[in-house]
């Protein structure tokens, strides 16, 4: 079994739907989840790390 | 070309040159020349640090590669922002403030021959070796795209493009170093970002919207909406093991060096990523609009074969006026220039700081070595634009090793510098040399696991080495000891 057809087993088993048919918006599922979690995941985690170190620094006085 | 495009273009290297001029008075000795004096602020540090990855690769390679594979391509997209954020959040922070308490270290070199205490230089000698070499090659290859950009916007001759393209970057970066760097390359990054902002959602509505463009991509061909069509196991790893590359990217973290307080970091961490993942989306979307605009589903005439990466070109050239087309292209000389000057300023440095210094005259003044590093620009610019002579030497293609190789002899050394107490001398020489010759030899073999990235096994093998020669080497010394906790409490 090819490493990434596993991977969508895996989440099938969870989700109950077949992410490489069903579509979204004309994109299957898979391509909708590998565009749009990874990248802009990023941006929320610089948003969250942006307020969390910003009241560290505050809590600290170094400002 | 338009005149009115022509105008644009001429309107905006004018302000190229006018940061230059403007930065001049404000550059006094080497440390203002190479790293701005350490205040930049975490805007300019993000937008420039961003502008100073990302070459034309983004606007004409990756919009082109898209156009033929498809979605399949987006994994690079994914392993670069990814790298692009562990870089900032793990590396951004200590690397300012270590090469602060490091001897106030201005440079990669500096700071490694200062983190060790290193009396032999051969640190500082090999990485700046390794810096020169390599960025020689990296810049030239830069100045044969923007030659080629003037070439077919303007219809000049290959070399008097290529002066003409040298001769802009020369201008701002010999008068204005640092600064006069960061700040175009700030204004570079806005015009890339709207560039690939505008191009794109033009595109589509011109298509009829995001269902309509996707049904018209699957006409085309259903493989190009699934993200794994030919992708294997290790073909995927290795595009998302480009970000790896990030940590030993010497022209990309001196940004990192010259913010100008690391409570800076967290706001340029923010605007920095923004940037990056709305600017890769962009150059995504331009290709995949153009599989549905430009091969015949689509009102575009088909892209000749071979043409590809001339998609977000045509899109300028049919979607809008000569205005806004000319400040479009202008964005692609944007991407091109803003990596191509900062890579300068880094061999520069190494001329100036590691080799005239640190070998030289150790007691030069601060306005000396400005001059040197200035003269250096010069110098190294002279040679890139010399090798950029004939634009299919076979020279050119150690281009491609530069990124896994830089990647691979600074980045696990780098990180283990900062993070690792008994890191050694020793382990960070052996470590570079293991990770860089482990990037040449992989990439020798083809076929099987040979195919993975070199930057992977180059990383790997250069920290493992870096890691068991420190612990077969002497333990650092107290001083060196010292310094590291007062680096981790933060002390004053």
């Amino acid at each position: 079994m090819r490493w990434n057809v596993g991977i969508f087993l895996a989440i099938e088993q969870v989700v109950n739907i077949d992410v490489r048919r069903v579509k979204m918006y004309e994109l299957t599922f898979a391509t909708w989840m590998w565009l749009l979690i990874p990248m802009p995941l990023l941006i929320v985690l610089s948003l969250i790390t942006f307020v969390v170190e910003g009241k560290t620094s505050k809590a600290k006085g170094e400002k | 070309m338009d005149p009115v495009t022509v105008a644009t273009f001429i309107f905006y290297l004018v302000g190229m040159f006018t940061i230059g001029i403007i930065f001049y008075k404000l550059t006094h000795n080497l440390s203002d020349y190479v790293l701005g004096g350490r205040r930049l602020g975490g805007g300019v540090a993000a937008l420039s640090a961003g502008a100073s990855d990302m070459s034309s690769w983004l606007i004409l390679a990756l919009p082109g590669a898209m156009f033929i594979g498809g979605m399949s391509e987006i994994w690079l997209p994914i392993g670069l922002a990814a790298g692009a954020y562990l870089n900032w959040q793990f590396m951004a922070r200590r690397l300012r403030r270590y090469t602060a308490y490091a001897n106030d270290s201005i440079t990669i070199p500096d700071f490694l021959e200062n983190r060790f205490r290193d009396r032999t230089k051969l640190l500082r000698m090999i990485s700046a070796v390794f810096i020169l070499l390599f960025f020689a090659f990296y810049t030239s290859s830069g100045l044969v795209g923007g030659a080629t950009l003037f070439q077919g916007s303007f219809g000049w001759e290959y070399t008097t493009a290529l002066w003409v393209g040298a001769a802009v970057i020369i201008v701002y970066t010999f008068l204005g170093g640092f600064l006069a760097v960061s700040w175009t390359d700030f204004f570079q990054g806005i015009l890339m970002f709207l560039a690939l902002i505008v191009v794109p959602i033009r595109a589509m509505m011109e298509m009829g919207g995001w269902n309509e463009t996707v049904q018209a991509v699957g006409e085309v061909d259903p493989a190009h909406l699934d993200v794994f069509t030919g992708a294997s196991a290790i073909g995927i790893i290795s595009l998302l093991a480009w970000g790896l590359g990030y940590f030993g990217q010497p022209h990309i973290i001196t940004r990192f060096m010259a913010i100008k307080s690391e409570d800076e970091v967290p706001k340029a961490r923010l605007i920095g990523m923004t940037w990056m993942v709305l600017s890769l989306f962009g150059a995504i979307f331009t290709g995949f609009v153009g599989i549905a605009y430009f091969t015949g589903a689509g009102p575009g005439n088909p892209i000749a074969e071979g043409d590809h990466e001339t998609v977000f070109i045509l899109f300028t050239q049919v979607l809008f006026d000569p205005w806004i087309a000319g400040f479009l292209l202008a964005a692609i000389l944007a991407a091109i220039m803003s990596t191509i000057d900062s890579q300068l300023l880094v061999s520069s440095s190494a001329l100036a700081e590691d080799f005239y210094k640190g070998f030289l005259r150790p007691h030069a003044t601060g306005t000396e070595l400005m001059w040197v590093g200035r003269i250096g620009v010069l110098v190294i610019a002279l040679i890139a634009t010399f090798l950029a002579y004939n634009p299919d030497s076979t020279v050119l293609e150690l281009v491609q090793y530069a990124w896994a190789g830089f990647g691979a002899v600074f980045g696990p050394v780098i990180l283990l510098s900062l993070f690792w107490r008994r890191m050694t001398m020793p382990g960070a020489l052996f470590g570079m040399i293991a990770g860089g010759l482990t990037v040449i030899l992989w990439a020798l073999p083809e076929g099987g696991i040979f195919d993975l990235y070199e930057l992977v096994p180059g990383f790997i093998m250069g920290g493992l080495i870096a890691i068991v020669a420190s612990l077969l080497s002497r333990p650092p010394s107290d001083e060196v000891i010292a310094e590291f906790e007062r680096v981790e409490r933060r002390e004053g």
